[in-house]
């Protein structure tokens, strides 16, 4: 391919894809940094192929809105016009064809215009080169490969995970996908239009035939009627079905922040749980409190309580307290003048001094008892003070911990209320009442549904037997005449393209299930393959996996396996896209391996070049590093490596790389780490 | 210690519904218990203020042991260990009652201003209950406190 001034490709430059029938492999790499322009090569191609600029990864973004010429190239010309070209060169059929298709693009004031230029088509066969009629350029590619079915040659991750997820998107995506792959369009409005000639021929017959034939036709254009409606209202039915599931889809995203948030509610409830049983704690700290105001208060006065102890307890040492000698008995000695010895005691003498020095020092009994009794409870709040302190302290300090962790608690539940936000119940509440209404309408409307697929098929049934009725009654009458032979064969046609019709959807129904199992099953690690066995496409276009008890199983899958799904569901449309043959053109992948294990990563890389005669795969830093492509080059498929350089501006470069420098370009993960 | 249960122990009448209240806070257990403190206070700055209209505030037999050996180690440090003036514990009450009731002023002026209804502070001294939530820690933290020297000592 050479593209020129084509998006953020500045300038004339080449790419070249491998050659299938060559031995050298089958695997391109284009490695660049999101932004350098990796898709941009898928799109150059869809562009030449098919004049086509958007791809059904651009979603809503429409068709003018995608500008082609480089910007860079744009604005060096200072208002000429520039060339846009993409050429490609390629093989089918034995025959080379070269195909070019260019634009040009201007600005004019400040608006980018672009024109088409040039669209031309050589075929060369056995070496004879032969230029195509403008004309005929668009039918020769499109018998090469139907435009309706490009889109499954380039996988992108986005794509990939919005396949597998039930939804209405998804099953229109699928059921898309099989109406292009069987192109039955023409069937279809063949089936339509002979529907609308029967009717017509039964008209006419009705006007000219008896009673019985004519009574047999008006119930069967009555049926048909009636089946018309019902058809309408089972497709409506379905419709409503569908947006009914949106919503619900809709609303569990709406719940889903309330999962969201669901920890900090939690979070919440912990926390208020933690400061309820902290404040309870504050208050028995507070309530015991009271019992430490005379300890604390004691330890006010404590130096007189020592002070008063300690002289006490000297008084007892110097035997004071207790007197050796009782203080009544030294006051009757000396009142009576007379010793206990029987000698008189004379006032003055040195006996009636030593007495007296003795009754200074000896205490009344009822002062004694008192200094005792002082000395003992003196003794027993002395010997407190020290426990006393230390309770008060920690009572104090352990009130200050907790005080201080409530202001902590407080300050976080401040903060995961304002995170919540005040209104999250109510609205929680009203979503999921929202969500159960949905509910019960849609089995409501399942109900609906199934009794009006029950009289469809009842009308079916006597449609069929009418049909045979008129077919026998028109023979008995002998109105064989040439209407009425027509009236049969329309009949008959319209049965039989209808059964075709049928059989071939449901055919190739079975044909995408069964390629994608095959794929899926040789894709998936061991575990995965032991428990997931069936792809299934669904009547509705819907799919499911089914495990080994062939139980659906989709909606447990880990995101991993529903990735490998989608590669194979999207390989399986694109196999049965080629008529079952090895894939022709460049199977585009664009960063595969985000969410897959080294397993499933392993198996990718091996199997994709053995189902597909090129393997071009788009890859960022950040999923494609020596392990990835360590791996790639010991299956031996990998021919060529491209790197899309930036040149600043905006601008690509394509530059090739030997396949061996990889592992000098690229890094490690625990680099990327 | 005879530790006469039968003393009527009266309080200045102003400070009639000051006890209540702290009785009410749940800041002391009982009456006896805030006039233990006061009475260390007023002792501790050797301050003895007599009580201008007595009011019974509480029985002598609500005094614990403790408080009563406390109270009979003051007045023995104060009069310089004569025994005599604790012979009568009636007379021993008379001198705590004025010890506690400057203790009650020092008590008002040091800590408790800020938590009285601003209406009473020049007239009868009243909580103010809103403002009391965490009184008894505060209570306990500021006596506490005042003995601190001493415990460092």
């Amino acid at each position: 391919m050479k593209i020129e001034n084509f998006r953020q490709f500045r300038g004339i430059q080449e790419i070249e894809f491998i050659n299938p029938s060559l031995p050298e492999g089958n695997v391109t790499v284009i490695f660049g940094e999101n932004g350098r322009g990796k898709t941009g090569l898928f799109r150059a191609i869809m562009f030449c192929l098919f004049g086509e600029r958007r791809l059904s990864q651009d979603g809503g973004v429409s068709h003018k809105e995608i500008q082609l010429v480089n910007t860079s190239a744009l604005e060096a010309t200072e208002g000429a016009p520039v060339r846009t070209s993409v050429d490609l060169e390629f093989m089918h059929d034995k025959k080379i064809y070269n195909l070019r298709r260019a634009i040009r693009g201007m600005i004019d004031a400040g608006q980018i215009i672009e024109e088409e230029d040039e669209k031309k088509l050589i075929v060369t066969i056995d070496g004879n080169s032969k230029t195509l009629a403008t004309s005929e350029i668009d039918p020769t590619i499109n018998n090469i490969l139907d435009r309706r079915v490009k889109d499954y040659f380039l996988f992108d991750g986005e794509k990939i995970e919005r396949l597998t997820r039930a939804n209405i998107e998804q099953q229109k995506e699928i059921s898309a996908g099989i109406r292009n792959l069987l192109n039955v369009d023409a069937l279809e409005t063949s089936i339509r239009i002979i529907g609308r000639v029967a009717k017509t021929i039964d008209r006419e017959l009705s006007d000219s035939s008896n009673e019985e034939l004519s009574r047999i036709m008006n119930r069967l254009s009555d049926n048909e009627e009636e089946q018309n409606r019902l058809q309408q209202q089972i497709e409506g039915l379905a419709n409503e079905i569908r947006l009914a599931r949106h919503e619900i889809e809709k609303t569990d995203n709406e719940l889903e922040k309330f999962n969201e948030i669901r920890h900090l509610l939690e979070r919440r409830k912990s926390l208020e749980r933690e400061l309820n049983t902290l404040e309870q704690q504050a208050k028995d700290f507070l309530a015991e409190m009271r019992n430490q105001v005379c300890k604390a208060a004691s330890l006010i006065v404590a130096p007189t309580v020592i002070n008063v102890f300690e002289h006490i307890e000297h008084q007892k040492q110097k035997g004071e307290i207790p007197s050796e000698i009782r203080h009544d008995l030294i006051e009757r000695i000396i009142n009576e003048k007379r010793c206990i010895c029987g000698n008189d005691i004379c006032e003055g003498s040195e006996s009636y001094n030593h007495i007296m020095d003795w009754l200074k020092r000896t205490k009344d009994i009822k002062t004694q008892d008192v200094a005792l009794s002082l000395w003992r409870h003196l003794g027993d709040v002395r010997n407190h003070f020290g426990d006393d302190a230390s309770i008060v302290e920690r009572n104090l300090q352990q009130y200050g911990n907790i005080t201080s962790d409530i202001a902590n608690i407080n300050r976080n539940l401040e903060n995961v209320r304002n995170q919540i936000g005040t209104s999250e119940r109510q609205d929680a509440t009203k979503l999921e009442g929202h969500r159960k209404s949905l509910q019960d309408n849609i089995i409501s409307l399942i109900a609906n549904d199934r009794r009006a697929q029950e009289q469809f098929e009842q009308l079916k049934q006597e449609n069929d037997r009418l049909r045979a009725l008129l077919k026998e009654e028109k023979l008995k009458v002998g109105l064989n005449d040439e209407m009425s032979r027509r009236s049969i064969l329309v009949r008959d046609t319209q049965d039989a393209l209808t059964e075709v019709y049928n059989q071939f959807t449901c055919e190739i129904k079975k044909l995408i299930g069964d390629s994608a199992t095959q794929i899926f099953r040789e894709l998936l690690d061991k575990e995965g393959r032991d428990n997931l066995r069936t792809i299934v496409v669904n009547d509705d276009y819907s799919l499911q996996v089914l495990d080994r008890y062939k139980k659906p199983f989709l909606a447990n899958i880990s995101a991993g396996q529903r990735q490998i799904m989608s590669i194979s569901i999207i390989a399986a449309l694109a196999i049965t896209a080629s008529q079952g043959k090895k894939i022709e053109i460049p199977l585009f992948m664009d960063t595969p391996f985000g969410r897959l294990s080294y397993e499933h990563r392993q198996h990718l890389i091996n199997i994709v070049p053995t189902f597909a005669s090129q393997w071009v795969l788009l890859a960022t830093d950040t999923e494609f590093r020596r392990q990835e492509a360590q791996l790639l080059k010991n299956g031996g498929k990998w021919a060529k490596f491209y790197l899309l350089h930036s040149t600043g501006e905006g601008n690509t470069e394509i530059r090739q790389q030997d396949i061996d420098s990889a592992q000098v370009i690229l890094r490690d993960e625990e680099e990327y780490q | 210690m005879k530790m006469d249960g039968k003393i009527r122990v009266a309080t200045d009448a102003k400070y009639k519904e000051l006890y209540n209240n702290m009785k009410g806070n749940g800041v002391v257990e009982d009456f006896h218990a805030l006039f233990f403190v006061c009475a260390c206070l007023g002792f501790k700055n050797k301050k003895m203020t007599p009580i201008k209209k007595r009011d019974d505030r509480f029985w002598s037999g609500t005094i614990t042991p403790s408080e009563w050996s406390c109270y009979y180690a003051i007045i023995l440090e104060q009069n310089g260990f004569d025994f005599t003036k604790v012979s009568d514990e009636k007379e021993i009450m008379e001198v705590i009652e004025r010890y506690a009731n400057s203790g009650m002023e020092i008590l008002i002026d040091e800590f408790l201003e800020d938590f009285l209804l601003p209406s009473s502070k020049k007239t009868i001294p009243q909580l103010d209950n809103a403002v009391c939530k965490t009184l008894p820690k505060q209570f306990v933290h500021f006596i506490f406190e005042l003995s601190e020297p001493d415990r460092l000592e």
